[in-house]
């Protein structure tokens, strides 16, 4: 019994090892390697400053293209959307920027059926593992529920996440593989038209969303404006009524919910503009949210 | 609870060191700890299924020792058969009730007769398909008198549910597992040790191989229709491989696992993808299921004896049966009535025992010949595995079509943000893996043992699925 106990050890030794080298070598190459995702590239920032900011999912990634609105407004202009991502996960972002010393004038934050979420999406929390002696990192994680008792394992977060950080990112942060969105400008635009052309919005959204109660309150201490917007859906989505409720929680809430109503050639699908469309969504929303104070041209 | 899980990580080494630490000396209490382990095991999955696995227990036992008792025939047959009923019942009702209540309706609408469907949520028990066959051999064996039944009761129930291949086998005969249960076990170094070694081997098959083809298959699958022929080839070539490491995977872990209490489990895979012929394939492939069917059904029914008509009609009882066994679902059937058509034509010629031993035994590379039959033996059972992995059968039949008419070779790249040969490197070291140590159960021994340990570490930690891990597919059978 002894010499299987001890051979369970060399076992178990030569997997701690292996972990230990590894989990050195991913966090090395995470940390310094060339950013791939929104949160490598906020990470590495330091002391920057933005005119404006566009924050929220995959709603906001694929429509602002803040190419367009640099060139329009002579500002500068990064998009902050995840796709996927949350309010709690825009709050976080905002809370490390503000950590690494960026700056903002305008954030702007899309707001729909997302108001009825609460906590930080799955991609998030992944992508921030890496990053976890980072004190602001691991606050937040902590306070989103997060057991990082795992920090203290090796290489058990890269395994627990390894759909986003797993040894398929880590070769292309390692091999500075470019990623499919442009960091510099954040804009990732669909390609293509009308895939999907329903789509419903929740029966009612909840009292408060204490996130999006937490980012005003953090905006408004670093003196940024925050200005809330619902971006285009098609004419078909359900319940719209209940955007009336949405502006009862956000009153100064600028809707374009229904612009598009007669652009179907304008989606990619329900819930997402293609290309043509994201452009079309830019110059409005630049000319109504930012041209009449500050445009520059 | 998963064998890949961390629950079982920590399940496993407490076990272990009650069984041999604490109860070293008492075989009654070690079998008593496997008993209540092994209902903690299972009902850690759903606690509310435990009463069926007691009740199969507890027919059984009481039926076998009323077959000792009884002499007469027809009373012996009667209890039997009500063995027979009992289980199959239990499977037929958990496992089957849907599937006959909507094929009967659908039966009606067909000509016209409107019926309402008044099918129930049932929830299948993970691993009734396995307990149930386990105790019906070991009531079947009493009834030929080929086994003496046993009095003890928490020897019997523990070898109904021994956790180690309670949820997806091997299906153990009763001849062979239960008498371990009365022996006085003693910890052997090197047979615990051979168990470790086809544990981490599981785990590669099941966590490197299974899991890592299963994104790439699910992707494929659920989008078949837009993906041209190279893709819905390689999507069926990684389910061949995604089912099998999964599976054998689990028979190793299973294998590995009961060895470390001081048990021996048939060994359930044995290289099935190197076979020169069908009838090959299901001398390797789940040997556990088809030797029960063997020797429960086929022989029974008259095997390769009698008329050419019946031993066409056995072997496609036998398949179909097979086929069904795995679900209820019309793609498992004509699953098996597809390995039937692949089968008959060796049974005619009688040449379906040619390939009794080993491919390439005393060669390092097979002949030509021998590849050009394993590679026609692999395609026939992968284009199979297509109604096994579909969702229903004018998805397989589409899918098919569509890889033969399709013709465009390009590679794609999929909806997970990967090409589609991606996988193709580990599926290529896992076949030269097993290739080259295919005279042995798993590849590590010999001079550079802990090489090769420390290489399946490596590839297990760097390579293996954990976020997005999946359920073995055999549980749900």
């Amino acid at each position: 019994m002894k010499e299987f106990i001890k051979y369970i050890f060399k076992i178990i030794i030569i997997a701690f090892v292996i972990m230990y080298v590894f989990d050195e070598v991913y966090s090395y190459t995470f940390q310094n390697g060339t950013p791939r995702n929104k949160i490598q590239k906020i990470l590495q920032l330091n002391n920057h400053h933005y005119d404006y900011a566009f924050l929220g999912s995959s709603r906001t990634e694929n429509h602002i293209d803040c190419e367009l609105i640099e060139k329009l407004t002579g500002k500068s202009c990064i998009n902050f959307g995840i796709s996927g991502g949350t309010i709690g996960d825009m709050l976080i972002l905002m809370t490390i920027a503000e950590s690494k010393g960026i700056t903002f004038n305008e954030v702007f934050l899309q707001v729909d059926y997302s108001y009825n979420g609460s906590g930080i999406s799955n991609n998030f929390r992944a992508s921030l593992v890496p990053y976890i002696n980072d004190k602001v990192v691991k606050h937040q994680l902590i306070k989103n529920g997060e057991n990082v008792f795992y920090n203290y394992i090796p290489f058990y977060r890269y395994l627990k996440y390894d759909k986003v950080v797993g040894f398929r990112e880590f070769f292309s942060v390692l091999f500075n593989k470019k990623p499919k969105t442009d960091l510099n400008v954040g804009f990732a635009p669909k390609i293509g038209q009308g895939l999907a052309v329903s789509g419903k919005l929740p029966d009612k959204f909840k009292a408060e969303n204490e996130e999006l109660t937490a980012l005003f309150r953090l905006m408004e201490k670093r003196n940024t404006k925050l200005t809330c917007f619902t971006a285009p859906y098609c004419k078909n989505i359900e319940n719209r009524a209940v955007m009336r409720t949405l502006k009862s929680r956000i009153p100064d809430l600028k809707d374009y919910i229904s612009i598009f109503d007669d652009n179907p050639e304008f989606f990619f699908n329900c819930g997402h503009l293609n290309i043509e469309g994201a452009r079309a969504f830019t110059e409005i929303i630049t000319e109504d949210l930012i041209q009449p104070t500050k445009i520059n041209l | 609870m998963l064998f890949n899980s961390i629950a079982f990580l920590i399940f496993l080494p407490i076990t272990f060191s009650l069984y041999w630490f604490l109860l070293k000396k008492s075989t009654k209490g070690q079998n008593i700890l496997l008993l209540l382990a092994s209902y903690f095991f299972y009902g850690w999955w759903d606690y509310r299924f435990l009463i069926l696995i007691a009740l199969s227990t507890i027919v059984d036992y009481f039926i076998g020792l009323s077959l000792e008792k009884e002499q007469v025939d027809k009373k012996r047959k009667l209890l039997l058969g009500l063995s027979l009923a009992f289980n199959l019942g239990l499977l037929g009702f958990f496992k089957y009730y849907n599937f006959f209540i909507e094929s009967w309706i659908d039966v009606w609408q067909n000509i016209g007769v409107q019926m309402h469907a008044s099918t129930l949520n049932i929830v299948l028990p993970v691993g009734i398909s396995f307990y149930t066959f386990q105790t019906l051999s070991y009531t079947i064996d009493v009834y030929r008198k080929k086994l003496k039944p046993t009095h003890n009761f928490i020897n019997f129930a523990t070898f109904v549910a021994f956790f180690p291949q309670l949820v997806a086998g091997p299906i153990e005969r009763a001849t062979n597992l239960l008498p371990q249960f009365f022996v006085k076990r003693n910890f052997n170094k090197e047979r615990a040790i051979s168990g470790i070694h086809l544990i981490i081997w599981g785990l590669f098959k099941k966590i490197v191989i299974a899991d890592g083809c299963a994104t790439y298959v699910n992707a494929i699958f659920s989008n078949y229709e837009t993906l041209n022929t190279l893709t819905l080839c390689i999507g069926a070539i990684y389910f061949a491989f995604q089912i099998y490491g999964d599976f054998s995977g689990y028979s190793d872990i299973a294998i590995g696992t009961a060895r470390l209490f001081g048990f021996e489990l048939m060994r359930n895979f044995n290289l099935p993808y190197f076979s020169r012929d069908v009838a090959e394939f299901w001398r390797r492939w789940h040997i556990s299921l088809s030797t029960w069917f063997r020797d429960y059904l086929y022989i029974p029914l008259g095997g390769s004896r009698g008329s050419k008509n019946n031993q066409l009609r056995n072997v496609f009882i036998i398949f179909l049966v097979s086929g069904f066994w795995h679900g209820a679902n019309w793609t498992f059937i004509i699953w098996g009535a597809l390995h039937a058509v692949f089968f008959i034509p060796l049974l005619l010629r009688k040449q379906n025992r040619r390939h009794i031993n080993q491919v390439s035994k005393n060669t390092l590379i097979p002949s030509f010949s021998e590849m050009f039959k394993m590679l026609k033996t692999f395609i026939l059972v992968t284009l199979a595995w297509v109604f096994f992995r579909a969702d229903n059968v004018s998805m397989a039949t589409d899918y098919l079509k569509r890889l033969v008419l399709n013709l465009n070779f390009k590679i794609e790249y999929l909806t997970i943000e990967r090409y589609n040969v991606e996988m193709f490197a580990l599926i290529g070291i896992f076949i030269l893996l097993e290739w080259f140590n295919r005279q042995k159960e798993h590849p590590f021994s010999g001079k550079f043992k802990w090489i090769k340990i420390t290489g399946a570490m490596l590839m297990l930690i760097l390579f293996g699925v954990y976020s997005n891990h999946q359920e073995f597919i055999y549980f749900q059978f």
